[in-house]
């Protein structure tokens, strides 16, 4: 008898309102499963100790810091220390640019990893598989500096892209002083570094697909295309979901790295290009401000949370086994 | 006899252990102590020795021992930061105003020196740190690091550029170049040379642009006619009255013009407050390359043949030299000093507000004020105990050479000794310069650190406490940062009027609030100078 | 794994080609970017700054690698950098899987409000210097070898990772041996961690991949000489480069030629990725070879 490749929808629903009517509460479910609990202390300890006794610090975001007074000792002011970020209109441009970027980058990865973690997975030359795998996640690994040399040599004026347009017989671009161009640009380069090793987690969910299912399915005379879409994607599903409602947390923060490295102070790309993390860091370059730097990301926290929730939501209606809590 | 021998050991024992716990007691009989040091830099080799030395010395004549944290320079600010921040157990660190020191110098995190400077109890720093430095360097009302200072300037600004190409054009005096128009002849000449193949006349990086080039042109005609260019904020002209004892207005570069109108005649039309060089750099434009906003190092574009010349200052001559001489060996390095006085070495060249640009500093927490100031009193009680430091062991390091040169010692198997003199040891008292440098270039150093090549500025001294317009800061920022980079390069059409309108926009935004209180500070710090 | 083998179709032949195109066009691409970082490591700075970047070092030159490797203390921080790296993943893998395998337990009935607990972290920070002070201060880690382990023990992305892994375990699995009378934790080590090779090897491999590649941790609370790990001393190396690039003038040092800035930059890089590269195929074998979940049969 075939195994079941995944629990149904339907029977999860009822088991979940079941459950539902029948919650116990939090002292009987420890008294029920000491084991599992117990398991779950060490990590819970850690993020006490290390994530929510330092979260206390937020409340930099709300006083005039002095280092001699303390974050407790320094004076509250209140909300003026988000102030100057909305002082301009500029905070909409690079939220935009935020949001629409991120957005790309996250939709671009993911297509690109899943892609690659299915075709990897379907080359059957030991040896060509291996070797592949070890240069896609290399890229992960270069530091941005890198890249942005490697792609001043790219993208220059007289740089390759355009040595071949030229030859082509095209018009020449000038890559640093043309801002439409970037998002593209960047999204590339995102796919690029990421992609690859994005891939591995995907692959991994893949090994652990029973092969008896695939054997089934030869028997049943289905080709490769329909292996694909009818079996391994449906059971990447839950991986997909849950890592997409992760990356949306940080939807709000910009890859400051990246672009910081690419665009630097090039001024003329950043209509397209600045995000809320480059453009905070320009502001607060001449008079740095702790209290000014925590109040921008408790902004960008608080927005990414309610997307997070929002989406969770979402995933629970529809697909509850994927979703993040 | 065996219990006798006993007792006598136990009673040796303990005699043993109170003395080497007398010994460790600080403050108590021995009154020795340790300080603990954080400077920027790496180690140098040798320092070791120097240690030693000073222990031989120093330590015996002042019961000091200094325990030197090396910090590497990339990650100074950083760390400096955040263990002043936790309150870290340090008694001396090096300070800047490119670091951090503005801020925790607003903050009181530094102790206040100027008293222990005057009352004559460390003698040699109330010689090495005279009043009118001392004064000069005070920030917010108080003297919170001794400034490390040689020059009263930022070295001297010069182009660097291909004397063989320009020899080749026939430009100057046998290639050496020595106006802007020559310049500008040996960059058309660049720009028409068919054979230089992807060389730009002109190399700049993205950060600095044209950088000095036209900019300190007007400077000391301004101060003399009472008018001090300074950044309060963005780019500004402070006006005072005959006798610089009240702020008239400031001004800003490129604002409108009719708040120009009360200037006396010739600077009202604003070429001479910045707007004739902006239109000027975007004249020059046309030599740099296509992508200048993002290029990183301008020299390395030179030794790479891609660009034909850069501006920097003479003080990194000689690390160009031998750059230049392993890179392209059939080619000639050229100078061109771009200020004309200081190129002819007349005096009052330039304006001095004889700030320093690095400090040492006792963190306000210290309990050891005065160990540290007994340790620097010794450092610069004479050129002996200072060269120590800065130089090395005299005979093994380096040799004197007259009064004020010194041949390094080195071999294959031991490098020179380095010191990062900027950090705890610069001082006009005690120079000494490199033997290896050539005659011009000696000279040209000597006339950097004479005080009588600069003209005082009216408002030396004053430093713009921005600590209560955090707000206001951060937005002109901003809004400056969209323009400015570009503006550097002469990126952008019409400079003066998208100067003008990014302005109009900061003083919109924050800009007046802070030219008023700029205003404000100023008339204080005036009000206080003639006090006294 | 018996295949069989079936008649291809045309759309499986037209599937194959597309597939292994895509992907070796991939791979070029990043395989090219690398190999012009080797190459330019070891090219001479000058003929970097002259040629730009080549497949193959116009004037071949070690000097950048000679700057990187001259500092005496690589020895120590190897030994420091394997012993962060192993005893890291060690202990945040036990941390990580003992919780994990929880959270993916249907009769705990709190496991979605832990999962929030947890996730909330990687949103909301109390940002560098409260972190710092309560490290410092209060944690009293400052200089110890600990504070580039324990700070990163456990990552909220890995462990909800973890997770997933474990969710894709049938709980016919856990529910036969709880049956049979063993208690969660043997249940956890006993029996569903060797069925979870390939998640383990993948978020054994990022922990691993983060201890070993850890430097900020190093430039915030390291102090003493020996104690820095191999990555931050790469990393001082090419900030330092940088900062004398920029503030030559101060740094009153005159080399002999050119600083070689950029090349030891490349040099960096390919010290970094060289070890991995070396290590992973190594890992391979668990992502491309499962073990098959086929020991439950319905």
């Amino acid at each position: 008898m075939k195994t079941l490749p995944a629990k149904t929808n339907a029977g999860q629903k009822m088991k979940k309102s079941a459950n539902k009517s029948l919650k116990p509460s939090l002292l009987q479910d420890i008294k029920r499963n000491p084991w599992l609990y117990l398991l779950c202390l060490p990590a819970i300890l850690f993020f006490v100790l290390f994530s929510y006794i330092p979260m206390a610090g937020l409340y930099i975001a709300f006083v005039d810091y002095r280092p001699l007074k303390g974050i407790w000792g320094s004076s509250f002011v209140g909300f003026e220390n988000f102030k100057a970020f909305f002082a301009t209109k500029n905070w909409i441009t690079v939220t935009t640019n935020t949001l629409f970027l991120n957005i790309l980058f996250i939709a671009a990865t993911t297509i690109t990893s899943v892609a690659i973690a299915i075709m990897l997975a379907e080359i059957s030359n030991k040896w060509v598989k291996k070797i592949t795998q070890s240069i896609v996640i290399l890229p992960h690994f270069m530091s941005w500096t890198i890249v942005s040399m490697l792609s001043v040599a790219l993208l220059s004026a007289n740089g390759i892209t355009n040595q071949l347009i030229t030859m082509a017989g095209g018009k020449a671009i000038e890559f640093y002083n043309t801002a439409s161009v970037w998002p593209t640009i960047l999204v590339l380069l995102k796919v690029w570094q990421g992609a690859g090793f994005g891939s591995i987690v995907y692959l991994a969910t893949i090994t652990g697909i029973d092969s008896s299912i695939y054997e089934a399915a030869a028997v049943d005379g289905a080709s490769k295309t329909q292996c694909i879409f009818k079996i391994t994607l449906p059971m990447l599903k839950n991986t997909i979901i849950m890592l997409t409602i992760m990356s949306v947390g940080k939807i709000f923060n910009g890859d400051f790295g990246m672009i910081y490295a690419m665009v630097g102070s090039n001024s003329i790309l950043y209509p397209t290009t600045d995000v809320i993390d480059t453009y905070l860091f320009r502001q607060l370059l001449e008079n740095p401000s702790m209290g000014q730097t925590a109040a921008v990301g408790l902004i960008q926290s608080i927005l990414g949370f309610a997307f997070v929730v929002l989406c969770n939501k979402v995933a629970n209606k529809w697909s509850p086994e994927s979703a993040l809590f | 006899m065996k219990r006798n021998f006993k007792r006598m050991m136990s009673l040796g024992l303990a005699a043993v252990m109170s003395c080497g716990l007398l010994a460790g007691c600080r403050g108590g009989a021995s009154d020795e102590d340790t300080i603990k040091i954080m400077l920027s830099g790496t180690k140098p080799t040798g320092w070791d020795r120097v240690m030693k030395k000073y222990e031989e010395t120093g330590a015996k004549e002042t019961k000091v021992h200094i325990d030197v944290e090396w910090i590497s320079q990339g990650d100074y600010k950083e760390k400096l930061n955040l263990r002043m921040i936790g309150s870290e157990n340090y008694d001396i660190v090096f300070d800047a105003p490119f670091n951090k020191l503005k801020n925790f110098a607003a903050y009181e995190m530094y102790v206040p020196l100027e008293d222990y400077i005057e009352n004559g109890k460390y003698p040699n720093l109330t010689k090495a740190f005279p009043k009118e430095i001392a004064d000069a360097n005070h920030y917010f009302g108080h003297l919170y690091g001794l400034p490390m200072m040689r020059t009263y300037g930022n070295g001297i600004d010069c182009v660097y550029y291909r004397k063989d190409l320009a020899k080749k054009y026939n430009i100057g005096d046998g290639g050496q170049i020595n106006s802007y128009d020559e310049l500008q002849a040996f960059f058309d000449a660049v720009l028409a040379d068919s054979s230089l193949s992807g060389m730009v006349p002109f190399g700049v990086s993205a950060s600095r642009g044209f950088y000095s080039l036209f900019r300190d042109d007007y400077n000391v005609e301004l101060a003399k006619n009472h008018i001090v260019s300074l950044n309060l904020g963005a780019m500004a002209y402070v006006r005072l009255n005959e006798d610089n004892t009240r702020v008239e207005d400031i001004v800003y570069q490129g604002e409108n013009l009719d708040r120009f109108a009360a200037f006396p005649e010739e600077y009202r039309d604003g070429e001479k407050l910045g707007l004739a060089r902006l239109k000027k750099i975007r004249e020059w434009n046309k030599y740099l390359e296509r992508d200048s906003l993002n290029r990183k190092d301008a020299w390395a574009m030179v030794t790479g043949m891609k660009a034909a010349a850069m501006v920097d200052n003479l003080d990194t001559y000689e690390q160009k030299l031998t750059d230049f001489e392993s890179a392209i060996p059939d080619a000639e390095l050229g100078v061109f000093i771009i200020n004309n006085e200081v190129k002819n070495m007349q005096p009052e060249a330039r304006v001095t507000n004889l700030q320093g640009n690095n400090f040492i500093c006792i963190p306000a927490w210290s309990k050891k004020v005065d160990k540290a100031l007994t340790f620097l009193n010794w450092l610069y009680a004479d050129s002996s105990n200072h060269d120590l430091f800065e130089l090395g062991v005299e005979g093994e390091d380096w040799n004197a050479i007259g009064d004020d040169r010194y041949e390094q010692i080195k071999s294959a198997d031991k490098e020179a000794y380095s010191f990062p003199g900027y950090v705890m040891t610069w001082n006009p008292n005690y120079v000494r310069f490199l033997n290896t440098l050539s005659e011009d270039v000696y000279e040209y150093k000597k006339y950097d650190l004479d005080r009588d090549a600069y003209y005082e500025s009216p408002l030396a001294g004053f430093m713009f406490d921005t600590s209560k317009l955090q707000t206001e800061s951060t937005v002109v920022s901003g809004i400056k940062s969209e323009v400015e980079t570009a503006l550097a390069h002469g990126a952008l059409e019409d400079p003066v009027g998208k100067l003008n309108e990014n302005i109009n926009k900061c003083l919109d935004n924050g800009l007046g609030v802070i030219r008023e209180e700029a205003i404000r500070q100023i008339n204080e710090f005036l009000a206080n100078k003639n006090n006294q | 794994m018996a295949k069989k083998r079936i008649k291809s179709s045309k759309g499986d032949v037209a599937a194959t080609i597309i597939i292994h195109a895509f992907i070796i066009a991939f791979a070029v691409a990043c395989l090219i970017p690398f190999i012009l970082v080797i190459s330019s490591s070891f090219t001479s700075q000058a003929s970097l700054n002259q040629f730009g970047y080549c497949f193959w070092p116009k004037e071949f030159s070690t000097e950048a690698y000679s700057l990187l490797f001259k500092s005496g203390t690589v020895l120590p921080s190897y030994g420091v950098t394997i012993f962060i790296t192993v005893v890291g993943t060690v202990l945040s893998m036990l941390v990580t899987c003992a919780c994990a395998y929880a959270l993916s337990r249907k009769n705990m009935h709190y496991r979605g409000a832990i999962a929030f607990f947890i996730y909330f972290t990687m949103l909301f920070s109390g940002g560098l210097v409260p972190t710092y002070l309560w490290v410092t201060r209060y944690l009293h880690l400052s200089d110890s070898l600990w504070s580039l382990i324990l700070p990163s023990l456990v990552n909220a992305w890995n462990l909800l990772l973890m997770r997933n892994f474990f969710n894709g375990i049938p709980d016919a699995l856990s529910e036969s041996a709880s049956i049979d009378g063993a208690n969660d934790v043997k249940i956890l080590f006993s029996i569903i961690l060797p069925v979870s090779l390939p998640g383990i090897a993948t978020v054994g491999l990022f922990y691993a991949l983060a201890y070993w590649n850890e430097w900020y941790k190093a430039l915030l609370y390291i102090h003493t000489d020996w104690k820095y790990p191999l990555q931050y001393l790469v990393m001082q190396i090419q900030k330092n480069i940088q900062y004398v690039q920029q503030n030559a003038a101060q740094a009153g040092v005159v080399t002999d030629g050119l600083v070689p800035a950029e090349t030891t930059q490349m040099a960096t890089a390919v010290v970094t990725i060289g070890p991995i590269v070396l290590l992973y195929p190594f890992l391979q074998k668990y992502f491309v070879q499962g073990l098959t979940v086929g020991s439950v049969k319905g």
